[in-house]
């Protein structure tokens, strides 16, 4: 009798904690108007890997996953704000010569790196000079090729590079040899992080990466390799009063089914894109559960599947085209993609400049025109034979291959689905050993050339142009717009060359990414946008979760 | 027994040269993919990559970078990862302390189970209980790791909140993944000790032992289990060498920061040094293992001798 009594008592405790715990969720949202400004700081945020970052030290850093904690450490001469516009960050302003070729950047004084020395001009002139030393053997080293005597450095001919140049403590000037309009943008990104001359040579190049030091809103504590990466708060911050939180844990969850659980046991905060189970994919969207948590936003990114243009029947344009009218890409986005993304006909994605939205619609499924199109391109029976629709190894990515087959059936067109492992499948693409395969782009940063020069400039065939797209007229165009002055005349360019690729159908774009996060509800002010997530600078808990 | 040992050692030599040589001509000459174009990622350079390939020393011959990795190694350096850039060794050295405790556990589990399933199932054939334990041992073999991890973190993180989802750090982190680990061993030497066991117990000597009146616990502890334990012994030295191997499912299922998981991903990132030096590592402890096994059948058996 006592037994079931105490069993009972226990029972009715328990019920009454998890009555309270979610009361506890729910007065967190509608007490959040009511918080001040004091009760904001403090508390713990954690965050999840999927899997152990390769790096932490910015000149090395090519992944989203080292991304996310590098951009947590460090700062940047500029950075991208929530539209994706470049606003200052450690330059306060920035002046560039009417010929574009001199870029000169005012810093701003008295902010501190975490060792406690000062952020100064010479340590900029280091940071870019350490990314271009073949020596340290960065993957981002390209970006800056258009300095002044870049090329020579990296050939071993000179000992520093000209177009670097510190000309005071707080001023720093970039040479160019040729315009570089992307520049900007790409100083915003978390490779361009300033690093502190004397931490570097302190830990030496290889070892940085396990002890950097930045001058960002949080400083590094401890990475426990595949465990978690621990940063607390920079209490000098350059911009006052922030950044709120007091520690910042990210966790490595390799396991995306298992993060789920620790999300939904509030040991972690977030889902963020990429993190979410395929299977949860259904309960998270339409059960309601999850309404206050999440947030979807368009991401600068496109999924399509490309043709090997030099390869036959592909080399045809009226083949490409009839390919590219039989998808059905509605069905595909609403039905396998649970309708969280965007159907694309075009190349460049919303937000990006050179995007037309007229051009959307483009290549709206119509079977009929496609037969058409196969007739005078020769084949009024449909493609002879079976080719190949190659993609990484992915379940999503498998659905959608598995879809787009049955679309190209319906005009007699057979392909086989090859599943290939990704690093084999880089090699795959960039031999050339294709007929059509799968990919996506998403801006590293969001200026057109990323996306076009990449993947359509001659130059990059081999590498990132996977179609093996080769023609003269686009290369100028390409090669005139990285030169241009930002502005409507440029924007115009690129929606030329967007409307030229479109029409040149090199891919079949099925959807433009987007990003699909969940934050528990006593998160505040996490912010997500066209690029991705944002450093969590601004992030507060409510009291009741610090 | 010095001797022995030193011979054993001997013999390891030429084992760990034939590892390296296969591990490192199945990385340069048999795997697809470059370490240098997956850490770029698809945002890559064709110079920037050469460049990259030249000051990594991929571009040089063949027989000059095996060389280099053989001498390297003789001297107990494992190069450096292409990933990470920190020495391979130390890489091993700090996951080793998570994947020896998990390890350990799991098998410590495993033997109390197993051995003691194995017992009563011998020492009762074909009773209830025999039945119980060896369809439970058959279902432990059949079961893959990873599904019975997620179903206990559905029952004990999840429905009941008892215990961490994964993570390390604490031996609440531990129960479950040893538990879903030790388990599938458990099964092994459960049904290794029983057939041991039921071929000692018709022996003569326990017979014997039994004529003299000794009590049965005895009899089967001291003269039965112990002659049984050579086989069961055997089969918990290369489970252990297995273990201590890195058990990638539990690791990837449990968050648990062990070298199976960062063997896996430096497969998937090509991180040719790192996957060449673990899988060194591992050998050379699997040689240690089995090097234990054997001598331990000298303590069971005193008739073994190893001169």
């Amino acid at each position: 009798m006592f037994k079931k009594s105490v069993g009972i008592g226990l029972l009715l405790v328990l019920l009454a904690a998890l009555v309270v715990g979610c009361g506890g969720v729910e007065e967190a949202t509608e007490e959040a108007a009511e918080v001040t400004e004091e009760d904001r700081y403090g508390g713990t945020y954690y965050a999840r890997l999927g899997s152990d970052a390769p790096t932490l030290d910015p000149a090395h850093s090519t992944d989203s996953t080292s991304s996310r904690v590098i951009e947590n450490i460090f700062d940047r001469l500029v950075e991208f704000d929530g539209d994706a516009e470049v606003v200052p960050g450690l330059a306060e302003d920035w002046e560039i010569s009417e010929d574009g070729l001199t870029w000169t950047f005012y810093l701003r004084e008295g902010v501190k790196f975490h060792n406690g020395s000062e952020v100064t001009a010479d340590d900029v002139v280091f940071t870019f000079t350490r990314i271009l030393d073949p020596a340290v053997q960065s993957d981002r080293a390209n970006y800056y090729d258009r300095v002044e005597g870049a090329s020579e450095f990296r050939d071993g001919e000179i000992d520093e590079v000209p177009g670097l140049v510190a000309v005071d403590d707080y001023t720093v000037q970039f040479q160019l040899e040729e315009s570089y309009t992307p520049l900007l943008s790409i100083l915003a990104v978390d490779s361009a992080s300033i690093v502190p001359q004397d931490a570097v040579e302190k830990y030496g190049n290889d070892d940085f990466a396990n002890n950097p030091v930045g001058s960002g809103p949080f400083e590094f504590v401890e990475w426990q390799s595949d465990h978690q990466i621990v940063l607390e708060r920079n209490d000098d911050y350059y911009v006052d009063g922030l950044p709120y939180l007091d520690e910042v844990v990210f966790r490595v969850i390799s396991e995306s089914s298992s993060a789920f659980a620790e999300y939904e046991q509030g040991n972690i905060y977030e889902q963020i894109d990429g993190d979410l189970p395929d299977g949860q994919m259904d309960r998270i969207l339409n059960s309601g559960e999850f309404d206050e948590e999440l947030v979807v936003e368009p991401r600068l990114g496109t999924y399509y599947f490309g043709f090997n243009v030099q390869e036959e029947p592909f080399d045809n344009l009226k083949v490409r085209k009839a390919l590219n009218y039989a998808v059905d890409r509605d069905t595909i986005v609403n039905v396998i993609r649970a309708g969280i993304e965007e159907p694309a006909t075009g190349i460049l994605p919303p937000g990006m400049d050179g995007y037309d939205p007229e051009l959307e619609g483009y290549y709206e499924q119509d079977t009929e025109k496609a037969q058409e199109l196969l007739a005078e391109a020769g084949y009024p029976d449909g493609l002879p034979g079976t080719y190949e629709l190659a993609y990484n190894t992915d379940d999503a990515n498998q659905s959608v291959a598995e879809a787009l087959q049955a679309n190209l059936r319906t005009i007699d067109v057979d392909v086989e689905l090859v599943n290939v492992e990704w690093g084999t499948y880089l090699e795959k693409i960039d031999e050339g050993d294709t007929e059509m395969f799968r990919l996506g782009w998403v801006s590293t940063y969001p200026d057109p050339d990323n996306f076009l020069y990449n993947n359509f400039h001659s130059s990059n065939i081999g590498a990132t142009n996977g179609s093996w797209y080769d023609d003269p007229e686009t290369d100028e165009m390409l090669e005139k717009g990285r030169g241009m002055a930002p502005g409507s005349e440029r924007a115009e360019l690129y929606s030329e060359i967007n409307e030229t690729l479109i029409k040149d159908a090199p891919w079949m774009p099925i959807y433009y990414y987007s990003n699909t996060v969940l934050t528990k509800p006593f998160v505040n002010d996490f912010e997500v946008t066209a690029r991705g997530e944002e450093p969590l600078t601004d992030v507060w808990l409510h009291p009741n979760y610090q | 027994m010095l001797t022995y040992i030193i011979r054993k050692g001997a013999m390891a030599i030429p084992i760990l040269i034939g590892i390296a040589t296969i591990t490192f001509l199945l990385n340069f000459v048999f795997v697809p993919g470059d370490p240098v174009r997956i850490a770029m990622g698809t945002n890559a350079d064709p110079d920037t990559m050469e460049t990259i390939r030249e000051e990594m020393g991929l571009n040089d011959p063949l027989i000059m970078q095996y060389g280099r990795f053989i001498g390297n190694a003789a001297r107990g350096d494992l190069g450096i990862s292409y990933t990470t850039r920190r020495p391979v060794m130390d890489m091993i050295l700090s996951r080793l302390p998570a994947t020896a405790m998990l390890a350990t556990s799991a098998m410590a589990i495993a033997i109390i189970m197993g051995v003691t399933a194995g017992i009563v199932s011998a020492v009762k054939p074909y009773s209830f209980w025999d039945y119980i334990f060896m369809s439970g041992a058959m279902v432990g073999v059949s079961m893959p790791v990873y599904w019975l991890g997620l179903v206990l973190i559905v029952i004990f993180a999840v429905n009941f909140n008892l215990l961490p989802v994964g993570g390390y750090g604490s031996y609440r982190h531990l129960i479950l993944p040893a538990i879903a680990l030790g388990s599938r061993q458990a099964a092994y030497i459960a049904r290794m000790t029983r057939s041991s066991m039921l071929e000692i117990i018709n022996k003569d000597y326990i017979k014997t032992a039994r004529a003299k009146g000794l009590a049965e616990k005895i009899v089967i502890i001291k003269h039965a289990l112990r002659n049984a334990m050579i086989p069961v012994i055997t089969v918990i030295g290369t489970q252990l060498g297995y273990l201590l191997g890195g058990t990638v499912l539990t690791e990837v299922t449990f968050s648990w920061p062990g070298i199976g998981r960062m063997a896996i991903d430096a497969v998937f990132r090509r991180d040719f040094p790192l996957i060449q030096g673990t899988v060194l590592f591992l050998a050379a402890v699997f040689i240690i293992v089995n090097l234990l096994v054997d001598l331990s059948y000298g303590v069971l058996d005193p008739r073994i001798r190893y001169d």
